[in-house]
């Protein structure tokens, strides 16, 4: 039962990140820098929470700063009509070099007070299950939603009936990313309490591969969030054991995020395409 | 705000009154081409006021001032007697101007009554679904109007989607609307259908306003008056469209008398090419789109098959190219069964495919001239011996075909995706010419280019005859058919009639066989 | 704002250079802001980084022999890059490369050079061609997301090493983190007068070979055509399925080569620390270079010297901190790809 509760914390990860994502690809535009994003604002949120002896503080921060890397991702990538997934690399990379080298001085546990939780389940896995169903409902019931979609089905179309495509890609860009911020700051000051250059450990790469194998639908990714979580979990736990191959088994997560891409790739090849249509396809509003 | 104020302006007006009227509109072009030149224009409500022209004859300018996409350099625009300045799609929409395209602009994945929501003002945060279907379904009666709401749009066929968008159109308000080529991509049954519920929408106090290059049925059948641009300038309104011919009308558009006398060349027929026996094959949506084809064609014969877009013709062609697999069926190709073979592997036996959709799969835009030439003799050796490519050899098949074909860009080594579109159709025909092929499967043959070069590609496809190749036709464009080919085969739903020589059927026969006997 | 994006025809080589200079420009600015932030005068860091890579024959040596690695696992993204492949596995295919010819040398340890050398070779290439081939068939069989598959395996590829040399079979037996040494019939013969190992000549024909490949061959210009359109190419016949598994395979068989010249030819054993990111600068340099082979030669050679050897100087001499080349790598890949969009657009006054 313990391994629930531990499994449903380490989801929260992967829900509100990948919710994030989603939200931005549903759009039209994919952010495959968001494991930079989430170790940028993890990063942020640490330096805040350490500084100010207050996680909340910290948390702040963290999406504040997820904010701006998905502002400089829109603006990439809409704005400057660069290739998404150029984009999404420099971010991940520049997060990368970024994080490990003014991060070095903060290597270490967190000395703020803990964030309290209930029956150790954290407060924030509450708040991702509260965001999935908002965001189910926002995008299948509301006008706004439709639009949404409609911007990552055919842009121009959507265009021509009067949604500003590049308002609403920015908007979900911005918003996707405050969510991996916020994800990537629940790492740091909350879930590990700690800071290390490697400390994301590709669960934003994860967080990715989860947004395909959930077909872009909220309550689908709630489940394969929480499968991931307690996977996760499991594979420490049992390299508690004596004699576990530690390192074969810390292979599992990444292993399963590739089945997982290899399961939606075969159910898209029997020829039912749950993929927003535009996604990753610059668009030029111009022609 | 002023829009919304302007929104219920026309519903006042009564019949018969003048909803729109234009004076003196001109537009050029950065350019320096003069799309519009002191255009004055009435339509009224309650009228089918069709325009005519030719490609480049402004109709498209015009439309596009008229929905705000573009803005006049001169001249002024009254709606309802007021003046008004549209200054972009969205306050067209507000001043009730509507626009049905010819390329639908809707979503394939969304349900039809999710596309006529999208983007309407009117709807609300949280969208009640079934209110708004009962709003459309009334409006459909009240127009003859036939389609399943819940369906998708890529369910729905070409007539069937713009219903859907001309409901769109209508459910915002809109009561001018723009229709750019209605009748395109409709077969005859449900043309006939349009015009009906056309008639009917203009008796409900609306204006409307087809765009039309060369149909001229429409205009004769439905229009209560017609305008005919050219160059620019309004060459006449006339109001009695009935005693109008067709000549006269030809004449207004094109200027001078069309040239239709270009004489298919008399050869002998060598031995059977290509044989296809009992083909089918799906489409992308797992429906049934060839059934059951048969037929054959001899070395220096033309098939021409005839067929209203969205019978099989493109699974067909696929099918043959190898681009998509078959479900039964054989087709020998020069004594070999290629059913099952490689695209590459037909290329090599010397089939070529001019495919409809031009710069997507016939070319690659980022590539010049040469390197298209060299993509497309990838596999037929004329110049790519074993493992490596003779540029010496390339270039100059490539500045023969260059100047044969005459196409107008600085040299060979010009980036396609810079060409302008009549030359850019010369191209794909000189890139699948140019080689020694054997059998041209030809999907454009001449769709929505000038006079010049429709000769042209047309006296080269008649050349082509003359040494032996065998061609296969995809037109709409019944004259064009017969004119062009020594059989005729119709296409509807997959299905292929037998093939008759052209001599010995006519336009009516083949018309009635396309839209199912 | 007042400004506004406008199409552009043709990018002319003014517009080339421009972009090149902007991007050089908001790298220098960048460099100079992250100096600021430890205290050091830019001037004084910059001169550094030039020294550490270029400034005497020691480091000139040093820069020599790591362009070696550096260049395999650039051109191993280059390759599958003109086929319009995103190959970030680099990093991990660098490691299979290591396992291959480690595991090779230990098995067949009593071999001489003549013997073991060759098969090392094909140790290396089969196994990281092995772990590419794995991305570039599901690519090619039902077209998932290579950035992912290719991201995932290096987290994999990285444990495996851990795996064997870390308390696993290879283990050194005086029971540190790495894999007993390869046997000195294992080690690369460098070239005289040098410690530079011969793969560097290895690594510079695979750039003219790939260039010679690109320009004169069928295979090619099949790569290039693909890349550009692949609906276009496969109407005309070109078999994607073919290119697809053979750019990201061979892709994955060039960074595999930097492995082996990382394991046997500088280090001397499997390590987990055999590369810590440089599949990630091969990125970079590629996208430096405009996937041109030829460039690739002289761009990884620079860029080695002030990235890899001028960033350690940083480190050693100035006192920063480690990951500052990371950094740097990071920042010169949001330089160089903001100014890309004068490629396509001119900036105009709406």
């Amino acid at each position: 039962m313990g391994i629930v509760i531990l499994g449903m914390n380490a989801s929260t990860i992967f829900i509100i990140a990948g919710l994030g994502e989603l939200f931005s690809q549903k759009s039209g535009v994919i952010n495959v820098g968001i494991e930079g994003v989430m170790s940028i604002a993890g990063l942020a949120a640490f330096i805040g929470a350490q500084t100010a002896g207050n996680v909340w503080i910290g948390m702040i921060v963290g999406v504040l700063a997820g904010g701006l890397m998905g502002l400089v991702h829109a603006f990439f990538s809409i704005s400057l009509r660069l290739s998404q997934i150029l984009s999404g690399l420099g971010i991940w990379l520049f997060g990368i070099g970024f994080t490990s080298y003014y991060g070095r001085t903060f290597t270490g546990p967190l000395m703020a007070p803990s964030l309290k939780s209930a029956f150790g389940l954290t407060p924030l896995f509450f708040l991702g299950i509260a965001i999935i169903f908002f965001f189910q409902f926002l995008l299948q019931k509301t006008h706004f939603g439709m639009k949404v979609r409609a911007a990552g089905e055919v842009p121009s179309v959507t265009d021509a009936w009067g949604c500003s495509v590049v308002k609403i890609r920015y908007l979900c860009i911005v918003v996707g990313s405050i969510l991996s911020g916020l994800s990537g700051a629940y790492v740091t000051i909350i879930y590990s309490e700690l800071w290390s250059a490697g400390v994301i450990a590709g669960r934003g790469w994860i967080s990715l591969a989860l947004v395909f194998s959930s077909l872009w639908t909220p309550i689908f990714l709630l489940g394969t969030s929480l499968l991931m979580g307690i996977l996760w979990v499991s594979m420490f736990s049992a390299q508690m054991l004596p004699g576990a191959p530690t390192f074969l088994m810390q292979m599992i997560p990444y292993s399963v995020a590739i089945l997982s891409m290899i399961a939606y790739s075969l159910i898209r090849a029997k020829g039912k395409t749950f993929m927003p249509s535009a996604l990753g396809e610059p668009y030029y509003p111009e022609d | 705000m002023n829009e919304h104020h302007q929104k219920n302006k026309t519903r006042e007006l009564k019949k018969g009154e003048i909803a729109i009227e234009l004076r003196g509109i001109t537009k050029r072009y950065p350019g320096g081409v003069l799309a519009n030149d002191g255009i004055n224009l009435e339509i009224r409500v309650g009228e089918i006021h069709g325009l005519l022209g030719e490609n480049g004859a402004g109709k498209t300018t015009l439309m596009r001032i008229l929905v705000g996409e573009v803005r006049p350099d001169k001249g002024e625009i009254y709606i309802g007697g007021e003046k008004v300045d549209i200054r972009s799609p969205h306050h067209a929409r507000n001043m009730s101007i509507g626009m049905v395209h010819q390329q639908r602009k809707l979503i394939p994945k969304f349900s039809a009554i999710e596309n006529i929501l999208l983007g309407d003002p009117a709807t609300s945060i949280f969208p009640n679904i079934e209110k708004s279907k009962k709003k459309v379904r009334e409006l459909s009666e009240k127009f003859d109007f036939n389609v399943d709401l819940d369906a998708k749009l890529w369910q729905l066929d070409a007539g069937e989607a713009q219903i859907v968008e001309i409901l769109k159109v209508l459910y915002s308000g809109a009561t001018i609307i723009i229709m750019d080529e209605p009748t395109a991509g409709l077969s005859p049954v449900q043309q006939d259908k349009l015009l009906a519920s056309l008639k009917k929408m203009a008796r409900e106090s609306l204006a409307i306003v087809p765009f039309v290059t060369h149909k001229l049925p429409i205009v004769t059948e439905v229009c209560d008056r017609i305008t005919v641009l050219r160059n620019g300038k309004l060459i006449n309104t006339s109001d009695s469209i009935s005693e109008l011919s067709k000549e006269e009308l030809a004449d207004w558009m094109v200027g001078k008398k069309v040239l239709f006398d270009l004489k298919k060349p008399e050869t002998e027929l060598g031995p059977v090419l290509i044989e296809v026996e009992n083909l089918s094959a799906l489409n992308d949506q797992g429906e049934p789109a060839v059934k059951n084809v048969s037929f054959s064609i001899q070395e220096g014969e033309i098939l021409g098959i005839a067929g209203v877009a969205g019978n099989g013709q493109d699974e067909l062609a696929e099918v043959l190219t190898g681009l998509r697999k078959p479900t039964e069926g054989r087709i020998i190709f020069r004594g070999e069964d290629i059913t099952h073979a490689s695209i590459r592997r037909r290329r090599e036996l010397g089939m070529a495919y001019r495919s409809a959709d031009v710069l997507e799969r016939g070319v690659i835009g980022d590539f010049s001239i040469l390197e298209n030439f060299v993509l497309s003799s990838l596999y037929t050796q004329d110049f790519c011996r074993g493992m490596l490519i003779d540029v010496e050899c390339a270039r100059g098949i490539a500045e023969k075909e260059f100047t044969n074909f005459e196409i107008r860009a600085p040299n060979i080594f010009t980036t396609v995706k810079n060409l302008s579109g009549g030359n850019l159709s010369k191209l794909i025909l000189a890139l699948e010419f140019s080689w020694s092929s054997k059998f041209l499967i030809d999907q454009l043959v001449t769709q929505g280019l000038d006079v010049a070069t429709t000769e042209y590609i047309r006296k080269r496809l008649f050349e082509a005859k003359k040494c032996w190749k065998a061609i296969m036709l995809f037109s709409k464009d019944l004259d064009e058919i017969l004119m062009m080919s020594d059989k005729i085969a119709p296409i509807y739903e997959g299905e292929l009639g037998k093939p008759i020589p052209s001599e010995r059927t006519n336009k009516r026969e083949i018309g009635a066989a396309i839209i199912g006997k | 704002m007042g400004l506004s994006l406008q199409r552009r025809k043709d990018t002319g080589t003014k517009t080339s250079l421009i972009i090149v200079l902007i991007g050089l420009a908001l790298a220098i600015l960048s460099f100079s802001i992250v100096f600021f932030t430890a205290r050091i005068n830019p001037i004084t860091g910059f001169k550094e980084i030039f020294l550490g890579g270029f400034g005497d024959a020691y480091v000139l040596q040093q820069v020599v022999k790591d362009t070696a690695p550096l260049l395999f696992v650039t051109l191993a993204f280059l390759l599958p890059s003109r086929a319009g492949l995103w190959n970030i596995g680099a990093e991990g295919q660098f490691f299979l490369g290591g396992v291959g010819a480690t595991g090779i040398a230990l098995a067949f340890s009593h071999q001489p050079s003549i013997v073991l050398l060759p098969l090392m070779v094909l140790g290396a290439i089969a196994c990281a061609g092995a772990w590419a081939f794995i991305a570039a068939y599901l690519k090619a069989k039902i077209n998932i997301n290579e950035i992912v598959i290719t991201l995932f395996l290096n987290w994999i590829a990285l444990l495996l090493v851990k795996y064997l040399t870390v308390g696993g079979p290879w283990m050194n037996p005086e029971g540190r983190s790495e894999s007993k040494a390869i046997p000195i019939a294992g080690r690369i013969p460098i070239v005289s007068g040098t410690n530079i190992p011969v793969t560097i000549f290895f690594a510079i024909v695979a750039a003219v070979l790939l260039y010679f490949i690109f320009q004169k061959t069928r295979a090619g210009f099949e790569i290039k055509a693909y890349g550009h359109n692949p609906e276009a190419g496969v109407k005309a016949g070109i078999n994607a399925k073919k290119v697809i598994l053979i750019s990201l395979t061979v892709g994955g068989m060039l960074a595999g080569l930097g492995g082996f010249h990382q394991s046997a030819g500088v280090i001397g054993r499997l390590r987990y620390d055999l590369t810590s990111g440089w599949g990630y600068y091969g990125i970079l340099f590629a996208l430096l270079s405009k996937n041109n082979p030829l460039w690739a030669i002289i761009v990884t050679f620079l860029a080695t010297g002030l990235l890899v050897s001028g960033a350690q100087s940083l480190q050693y001499d100035l006192g920063m901190g480690s990951g500052i080349g990371l950094l740097f790598v990071g920042v010169i890949i949001i330089c160089f790809v903001i100014p890309q969009f004068l490629k396509e657009y001119k900036v105009t006054r709406k």
